[in-house]
């Protein structure tokens, strides 16, 4: 969903993004994404479309309102939980 | 593999719509192709970079399940709603035709009682398994994924349902057929009618809750993660009727006793008799029942 905040893409297009932005660490078996956006899409929280892309005709996902809330609210849990991790790992032996 | 050949073996194994599949179909093969043009712009052999691109894919075993446990998942929502509009339809047949025919003024035949005493069961029992199964679709409604076992049981709930309100709306027919021999209605045609609309409703009902496919053999891709269960209104009535089934079964005793001697058409001792009939009943099915709609397994959360 983090990508899909940027704009709409495909499932080549988000699986390139995931790989890139992670640094190579998320190399994930691409058929993976798909189901995922299905199941997003099921949920609401992402919307698709065919639009053309590049000249040929693609299934587009973008991110929905209710998404981009669900978005904001993980995106705050994850913080809260990695800052409290952080911290614990960064306490060193009295 | 191939792409053409992975594509064929994917087909195979999904278990989705046709339109569904025609597109999850498209989808990967445009992405395949993708891959493997990508591949032979970087120098490597168009059949090498299909191979490539197939293997990079994933597991043909686990994108079939987890397309299909996608697919499940989306399904396990629709079911409420058909179950919801057929018990909504069919309750409103039988209460329109009920309200526009006149009181008979004299006392109904056994073969008139017992039909509707089956007809009532038949619509407590769809109205008890169609509440169990929405409250559960309703616990992972707003989640992006629904279990092997949700799915399976919101499917299993739709079809008891289905098939009890097919049940009432057959033994209502008969009530109908024997009303209207009588002769003391004004409507004979509209009595029939409405039977048969009921039991059309009823049937299209149990048929789609059938044809909509949960695939509850195709576990998510955290198979060992339990769903944390909020107990929704309809659920965790069921529970507490489940935990205490003397009460339950003395309330439906005094309902159903109430409702006959309201219905002016039995004496108090004839409508007691059939409450205890009623109460019976709903001891059985509770017992019968309970493991089925995993009733047990809701009072643990």
């Amino acid at each position: 969903m983090a990508i899909l905040e940027t704009g709409p893409a495909h499932g080549y297009a988000i699986i390139e993004a995931l790989r890139q932005r992670s640094g190579g660490v998320f190399d994930l078996p691409e058929g993976t994404i798909y189901p995922a956006l299905h199941r997003l899409e099921d949920a609401g929280w992402v919307s698709s479309s065919r639009d053309v892309v590049e000249g040929r005709e693609r299934r587009v996902y973008r991110l929905s309102p209710a998404g981009r809330r669900s978005l904001s609210a993980s995106r705050r849990t994850w913080h809260e939980f990695s800052f409290a991790v952080t911290r614990v790992l960064n306490v060193s032996p009295a | 593999m191939t792409i053409d050949e992975y594509i064929r073996e994917l087909a195979s194994g999904l278990h989705l719509g046709r339109r569904r599949c025609a597109a999850v179909l498209d989808e990967v093969l445009d992405h395949l192709s993708e891959s493997a043009n990508a591949a032979v712009r970087r120098g490597i052999a168009p059949l090498e970079a299909q191979i490539n691109a197939v293997a990079t894919f994933g597991v043909l075993e686990d994108v079939i399940r987890q397309f299909n446990a996608a697919a499940g998942a989306r399904a396990m929502r629709r079911i409420p709603m058909v179950t919801a509009a057929t018990g909504i339809v069919v309750i409103s047949v039988f209460l329109s035709i009920a309200r526009s025919q006149p009181r008979t003024g004299h006392s109904a035949s056994v073969a008139m009682q017992v039909s509707f005493f089956a007809a009532i069961l038949g619509f407590q029992l769809a109205l008890a398994a169609g509440i169990r199964g929405a409250s559960r679709a309703a616990t992972v409604w707003r989640t992006s994924a629904a279990f092997a076992n949700d799915r399976s049981l919101v499917r299993r709930s739709a079809v008891i349902s289905m098939g009890a309100l097919c049940m009432g709306a057959l033994a209502l027919t008969v009530n109908f057929f024997f009303d209207a021999r009588q002769g003391s209605h004004a409507n004979a045609v509209a009595l029939v009618a409405a039977g048969a609309a009921m039991n059309v409703v009823a049937i299209a009902g149990l048929v789609m809750s059938l044809h909509l496919r949960v695939n509850p053999g195709d576990t998510d891709s955290h198979p060992a993660q339990d769903t944390p269960h909020v107990m929704f209104l309809g659920e965790s009535i069921v529970a507490r009727l489940y935990r205490h089934p003397v009460a339950a079964c003395t309330l439906a005793t005094f309902v159903a006793s109430a409702w006959a001697i309201n219905g002016s058409e039995a004496t108090f001792p004839s409508a007691l008799w059939w409450g205890i009939g009623e109460a019976i009943t709903v001891i059985a099915a509770f017992i019968w029942l309970g493991p089925t709609l995993e009733l047990r397994s809701a009072k643990t959360t």
